[in-house]
């Protein structure tokens, strides 16, 4: 049993229209004068209608008029159907968890049966539904009053390779269910992990869960992590079982084994295991755990071996010739340009706008050392610039104007205030752990050696983070995102005037990672996380190529080989603290059931052909 | 036609004015009056009775025809001969269906039948013809045979002053049911808008004109129905059917027109072709282009 619901009810008051042309019709219908008439069947036989067939047509023109009107009406009050029985007895839906932690060795088979058991005990004149779910959830099965179908769908389910989301699962269920009484069933393996950080409580008070519990395989070994270093790869184990277990390891490249390698883990631990070869430049590394008792999805990892790619950043000076305006910068730069790290590309200030605005070529980072021949509309294109991705590091030393830093769309509160200060000050950096000078290692305290005569004094914001301080307490590098993009200002020179940085060894790193730091996240990533995709969800684990020719490697969340399970309470308080208003979901979940069935566009079709066939009779009634 | 008639005359011949007389006698008479009084000269006066001449007794004659001053002189039984004491029967056939319920000028086609018939009557009764009167709609309504006893104007003209509107029309049954009972030739005068099948009303006439009467048909249509002067968009009903039509004269004017000249160019010919004399009559104009139509005919007849 089916009935019809509106989307957006408020649109039917647009109904009482269709009184509009019925008011008009009777208003209208006695204009023409009666008279007695001896000849009339004279007239009968003029070219005209008679009055039973032109009054039959004004009806019907009268009826078309009406109709199209209540069909606008009703299209823009967007109808679908919804199945009256699970409206009037509730609907029950069976929540299945299919993340890659259900899919050891008959872990999803049972998951299956406790979903049919749970079909099966739904309340009789409940509706029931089924949703599966990892990190998305999917409705298998609409709220029906048939159990057939439920259980048909629950056998077509099966565990991925996605990570556990509580919140998605159980949002969408309660989507399902929308304003109608119901229930929630989640067939899970408790797993503590899919309790992430990430939304906010999203199922209604009103809606009860059930957490029905699926065993958890005894152990689990999973590899969680592949980096390529210079020494040869260096693979993590983690052991997710309660006892040690010896994992045996091998490592492919481009498909072929050319090492193998075994360490015993604790349990509950990692470990990490080196294997002594050298990698090729370019090619698919991946290393393998044998690990028949556990998940079959984290027994590989996969690393894409490729040379960086240059880092291509636009040196801005007041000419474009950064070798004699910037010498000693320009001499640091080249190292990295050399060794195909860096590509180095001049720019005069004046030209800054035309070449950040060229299609398809636009530099990661922008290194301005001047703002001399920077006018408005290239400070205007460094802030567009910047706050679609791009990095830009501004160098406060004699050449940069304060004044011009201030309309960097807003975000010049970073900017040096004027005023020079002579004074024999030493940098410090304010925290190890920031990825520029983490970079620097131990090295990090040989910037203390730098004598910096001059300096611009930066006025930190909310906004802002300061990376470095110099050692009378003001600010020495700062930090500001800027939407998409990054802001760095050091507050000096870069160039011998201010300061003998460039004569110390750490000139040269420490200007690389700065740059490096800034177009970091532009540079194409090489690995994706399943669930992760900048198209489309990537579903499956191993090497893919991007629909714009990247090749990436897809490995699964680390974080679902997290052994760690909830008890049944822990989860029905995690359930409690994840309730919360959901009218917004509930409205949602009624859109797209009506945007499945669309018939508002059946009804503006039929509402257009009313109108063709009453402008057709009309012109023919004259 | 007016021959000779003066403009003070003529009112008494106006339908509007001949309303507003009071009884259908009275109506009738002016009408006569006023129209032989508008001739300069009338072919038509001297029809009476009249000696014609002396035949010897027969064995079966009246005796009330015996002249008995010859008698007395010359001792034999003469009879007078006189001319026919009727000249001619004349039969008027008015009528009285729902279309001749319509009139725009005051007086309605069926009225100004009646007006006429009674003229027609009157001037019948003064020639001494034998006066019958027939009133039908879809049947026949009303009918008084021919006859010139004095007193049977009365009776007609009473007949004239009751009638009333009848439903349908279908003016060729009367006709040929007075065809049928027709024993002598006489002259038949037929008071109809003829808005009926044109087909059976000529044969009806054809019928008439077959048993050896002299036929005259006036054909009344109200001035609307030959100018169809409307504008507005008009639900025209029917007086007969009911039937409605919803119509913009405007548009239709010219197809009615064609479809009434149709019909009226229609009986013109075919009635001529049979010997009737056939006269369209407006209701808007005077009467004595009627009366002038019968009275030629009548004059044939002698």
């Amino acid at each position: 049993m089916f009935g019809v619901s509106f989307l957006v009810p408020a649109f039917l008051v647009g109904l009482a229209a269709a009184a509009i042309p019925i008011v008009l019709h009777l208003l209208k219908r006695e204009t023409a004068v009666r008279r007695a008439f001896a000849a009339v069947f004279l007239i009968k036989r003029t070219p005209v209608e008679q009055a039973a067939r032109r009054r039959l047509r004004e009806w019907i023109l009268l009826a078309l008029r009406v109709t199209a009107l209540v069909l606008l009406a009703l299209a823009f009050a967007r109808p679908y159907l919804v199945d009256t029985t699970a409206q009037f007895g509730g609907v029950t839906v069976v929540a299945l968890d299919r993340s890659f932690s259900m899919s050891s060795a008959g872990q999803f088979a049972r998951a299956r049966e406790l979903a049919r058991e749970a079909v099966n005990a739904a309340p009789a004149g409940d509706a029931v539904a089924v949703v599966a779910f990892d990190e998305t959830a999917t409705v298998v099965v609409q709220p029906s009053a048939g159990r057939p179908a439920a259980l048909t769908a629950i056998e077509g389910v099966s565990a991925g390779a996605g990570a556990t989301r509580y919140r998605v699962g159980l949002s969408r269920a309660a989507e399902v269910i929308g304003t109608r009484a119901g229930r929630i069933v989640i067939v899970t393996d408790l797993q503590r992990s899919g309790w992430g950080a990430e939304g906010q409580g999203v199922v209604p008070d009103r809606i009860p869960v059930t957490a029905v519990t699926v065993g958890s395989p005894a152990g689990n070994l999973a590899v969680t992590a592949v980096s390529g270093g210079p020494s040869g790869p260096r693979a993590t184990i983690l052991n997710g079982g309660d006892g040690s277990r010896l994992a045996q390891l091998t490592l492919l490249v481009d498909g072929v084994e050319v090492d193998r390698a075994s360490v015993t883990v604790p349990a509950g631990v990692s470990a990490e295991v080196d294997f002594p070869v050298v990698l090729p430049r370019r090619g698919e590394a991946s290393v393998v755990v044998e690990d028949d008792a556990g998940y079959p999805a984290d027994n590989a990892r996969y690393l894409l071996l490729a040379p960086p790619e240059p880092l291509e950043v636009a040196v801005v000076t007041a000419a474009g010739d950064a070798a004699a305006e910037a010498f000693f910068l320009h001499q640091a730069l080249q190292v990295a340009d050399a060794q195909g790290r860096l590509a180095i590309e001049p720019v005069a200030a004046s030209r800054l706008a035309a070449r950040l605005a060229e299609p398809g070529a636009a530099p990661a980072v922008v290194l301005v050392l001047t703002s001399r021949g920077l006018d408005r509309r290239g400070v205007a294109a460094l802030d567009e610039f910047a706050r679609a991705g791009g990095g830009v590091l501004l160098v406060a030393g004699p050449d940069l104007e304060p004044i011009m830093l201030g309309g960097l769309g807003g975000v010049g509160q970073p900017a040096p205030a004027a005023g020079d200060a002579a004074a024999d000050r030493q940098l410090v950096p304010a925290g190890g752990r920031h990825p520029i000078f983490q970079a620097l290692g131990e090295r990090v305290g040989n910037l203390a050696q730098v004598r910096y005569a001059r300096t611009r004094a930066i006025e930190p914001t909310d906004e802002t983070r300061v990376l470095a301080w110099f050692s009378d307490g003001a600010a020495a590098l700062v930090e500001q995102d800027l939407d998409s993009g990054r802001l760095l200002v050091f507050g000096s020179d870069l160039d011998d005037a201010w300061n003998d940085f460039p004569r110390h060894p750490m000139f040269v790193p420490f200007v690389h990672e700065m740059l490096r730091y800034l177009g970091g996240d532009r540079r194409a990533r090489r690995e994706l996380l399943v669930g992760d995709g900048p198209a489309a969800r990537v579903e499956e684990t191993g090497f893919m190529t991007l629909a714009d020719g990247v090749s990436v490697a897809v490995n699964v969340n680390r974080a679902e080989s997290d052994p760690t399970r909830m008890s049944v309470a822990q989860f029905d308080a995690a359930v409690a603290q994840a309730r919360g208003a959901m009218a917004v979901s509930t409205s949602d979940a009624e859109g797209e059931q009506e945007r499945d069935q669309g018939y508002w566009r059946y009804g503006l079709g039929l509402m257009a052909l009313a109108f063709a066939a009453e402008s057709l009779l009309g012109s023919r009634m004259g | 036609m007016v021959v000779g008639a003066t403009g003070g005359e003529l009112r008494f011949l106006d339908p509007a004015v001949i309303a507003r007389i009071g009884s259908i006698e009275l109506k009738a008479r002016t009408i006569v009056e006023g129209f032989l009084a508008g001739l300069h000269r009338s072919p038509f006066k001297g029809f009476s009775v009249e000696f014609a001449e002396y035949r010897q007794y027969l064995l079966g004659d009246d005796l009330s025809t015996i002249d008995w001053k010859v008698y007395a002189r010359s001792d034999r039984h003469y009879v007078k001969k006189f001319e026919e004491e009727t000249n001619v029967d004349c039969h008027v056939l008015l009528d009285v269906s729902g279309s001749m319920g319509y009139g725009s000028t005051g007086v309605t086609k069926a009225e100004y039948a009646s007006y006429l018939a009674a003229a027609l009557a009157y001037l019948m009764n003064r020639q001494r013809d034998a006066v019958g009167f027939m009133a039908f709609d879809d049947d026949i309504v009303t009918h008084l045979a021919a006859s010139a006893r004095p007193g049977h104007l009365r009776s007609v003209l009473l007949e004239l002053d009751q009638v009333k509107l009848g439903s349908r029309s279908n003016v060729a049954k009367p006709l040929h049911q007075l065809a049928d009972a027709l024993v002598k030739r006489g002259i038949v005068v037929l008071l109809s808008d003829l808005l009926d099948e044109p087909e059976q009303v000529i044969r009806g006439l054809r019928h008439l004109r077959f048993r050896g009467a002299d036929v005259v048909v006036f054909q009344l249509l109200d001035h609307d129905e030959l100018t169809f002067p409307f504008e507005r968009v008009t639900r025209f009903r029917d007086l007969e059917t009911a039937d409605e039509v919803l119509a913009a004269p405007l548009e239709i004017r010219d197809h009615y027109l064609r479809e009434i000249n149709t019909l009226v160019s229609r009986y013109e010919r075919e009635l001529r072709l049979v010997g009737v004399d056939y006269h369209l009559v407006d209701t808007s104009k005077p009467l004595d282009f009627a009366l002038m139509s019968y009275l030629s005919t009548r004059s044939r007849h002698q």
